[in-house]
């Protein structure tokens, strides 16, 4: 069973921590300057869960898919 | 009798703003409402004269936020325009994240940012309530006190200095080292006198740090200070001793006037607003809510910290050409009609989700959470607990800055006497 990424895009502020963390997971849409995630499912390395608690906002969390 | 004196031109006002010391600038640093609507409904994308483009509306000040394409290299932009101004006041604070874009930023971010997570601050929130408890205990002692100097400076200063892993009694150092480090963030002649006291400064900081480096790499403690010396072990993490010291002087200038400010302008609109002050003594629950309202109605950074453009970069139906610098106004784009629905009026109960006082994108507040923590834990002791505050003086004054909206001082006495 694999790992989803979700942003909650009312709380993100487009910091891009994540983007620049875990790139493989996720990016900054350079238009809304939102976070989105890059794939459904993704490897939940330490990266991302750095990217998640870190998130100043706490705009992300991850889920089993 | 009434007399009507014709208005400078924008221009003139432009140029006052810009230009702290000015002698006709009083009435915008005491009041600069006036001057930003004027300058948000004639040309809210604005070329000055005197250097940096300003920007006042709401959409055009969220866009210099957002958009990572406007570059906070402070060294790059000065390599660019041939301006070499290579002393230690500058290339020390400039290290720090701050004035840096990624990867550097993010290098720099990563180092610290594990100790700001909503669950690495838990840990403070009693500490910081107990702090707070400590100084209203003794302000209540008395039946009037200075809310900036015996309030709001002393909570996030003790607060920082104990998340930093610094020791009490060089507090005082720390704050020169730290006041200098704004110095050099004015606009004015970079040969001028008060720079020669910051160059001192930033070297006096810098042997400090040194040797406290070296003792916490010794001796590791469970601070930043430490945090930081075991990141520079990871590949992705490297960081030079300066950046170390530029950070530590960072997170004190943003991490403490900041927040001091915030509440103390927030606490004088609050006296200024009785029916806002009921309000929130009677629903104790809106304190977040006030807290962000203070932040919109007159928060503590005037602008942006300046910005470059990294190419031509359209912002609302101007170009700002590349190279050229730009400064974003908060208390005009805060108060921008277009998104704020009675702007000018202070009211704690409105939406605080529109609003961008702790910035917005890559240099997003790194201590938002900490700094609502603080004011939050303030304000609410001060309305459940204490009766309440009225201003004690008739003339109040405001910090001649284009970096910090702050009030110098706040006599305040409780109404009714000593409680």
């Amino acid at each position: 069973m694999g790992t989803r990424l979700l942003v909650d895009t009312t709380l993100c502020v487009g910091t891009g921590m994540c983007a620049q963390l875990a790139p493989e997971a996720v990016e900054v849409d350079t238009e809304t300057h939102k976070a989105r995630p890059l794939a459904d499912e993704i490897e939940p390395g330490e990266d991302v869960r750095e990217a998640i608690d870190c998130c100043p906002t706490q705009a992300l969390r991850w889920e089993d898919a | 009798m009434t007399s009507t004196v014709e208005r400078p031109s924008l221009e003139n006002e432009v140029t006052w703003f810009l230009t702290p010391g000015h002698p006709s600038r009083a009435a915008i640093t005491e009041d600069p409402f006036p001057f930003y609507e004027r300058l948000r409904d004639t040309d809210p994308v604005h070329e000055s004269a005197a250097g940096p483009w300003l920007v006042t509306s709401y959409d055009g000040v969220r866009s210099l936020v957002d958009d990572p394409d406007w570059s906070r290299d402070a060294r790059a932009a000065r390599l660019r325009s041939g301006q070499v101004v290579d002393r230690p006041a500058y290339s020390l604070i400039e290290s720090g994240m701050l004035w840096r874009d990624p990867p550097d930023h993010t290098r720099l971010r990563r180092l610290v940012h594990k100790a700001f997570t909503p669950k690495a601050l838990q840990t403070w929130h009693a500490r910081i309530d107990d702090i707070v408890t400590e100084l209203l205990d003794d302000v209540g002692e008395r039946s009037s006190f200075d809310f900036l100097h015996d309030l709001a400076f002393k909570l996030p200063a003790a607060v920082i200095c104990q998340m930093i892993g610094m020791p009490p009694e060089r507090y005082d150092d720390y704050v020169g080292w730290a006041a200098a480090a704004i110095e050099v963030q004015e606009p004015g002649d970079p040969q001028r006198e008060s720079l020669s006291h910051a160059d001192q400064a930033a070297r006096d900081a810098l042997a400090y740090f040194g040797e406290l480096i070296d003792q916490k790499r010794r001796q590791p403690g469970d601070d930043i200070l430490s945090m930081m010396i075991e990141a520079d072990h990871a590949e992705s993490t490297r960081v030079t001793d300066e950046e170390i010291v530029g950070m530590c002087l960072l997170l004190h200038v943003a991490g403490y006037e900041t927040t001091s400010y915030l509440m103390t302008n927030g606490m004088y609109h609050l006296i200024r607003n009785p029916d806002q002050y009921s309000l929130l003594r009677d629903n104790p629950d809106l304190v977040p809510a006030a807290v962000m309202e203070m932040l919109r109605y007159d928060g503590p950074a005037r602008a942006t910290m300046i910005r470059w453009a990294a190419h031509d970069m359209p912002v609302g139906d101007k170009v700002i050409p590349e190279g050229a610098s730009v400064l974003g106004i908060f208390g005009a784009a805060h108060r921008d009609p277009a998104h704020f629905d009675r702007p000018d009026v202070f009211d704690i109960t409105r939406d605080e989700t529109l609003q961008f006082g702790f910035g917005h994108g890559v240099h997003y507040c790194l201590g938002v959470n900490l700094a609502k923590m603080e004011a939050g834990a303030m304000f609410q002791q001060l309305v459940t607990r204490l009766p309440r505050l009225e201003i004690a003086t008739d003339e109040l004054r405001w910090k001649d800055s284009l970096v910090t909206r702050a009030l110098l001082s706040l006599p305040v006495a409780w109404t009714g006497g000593r409680p």
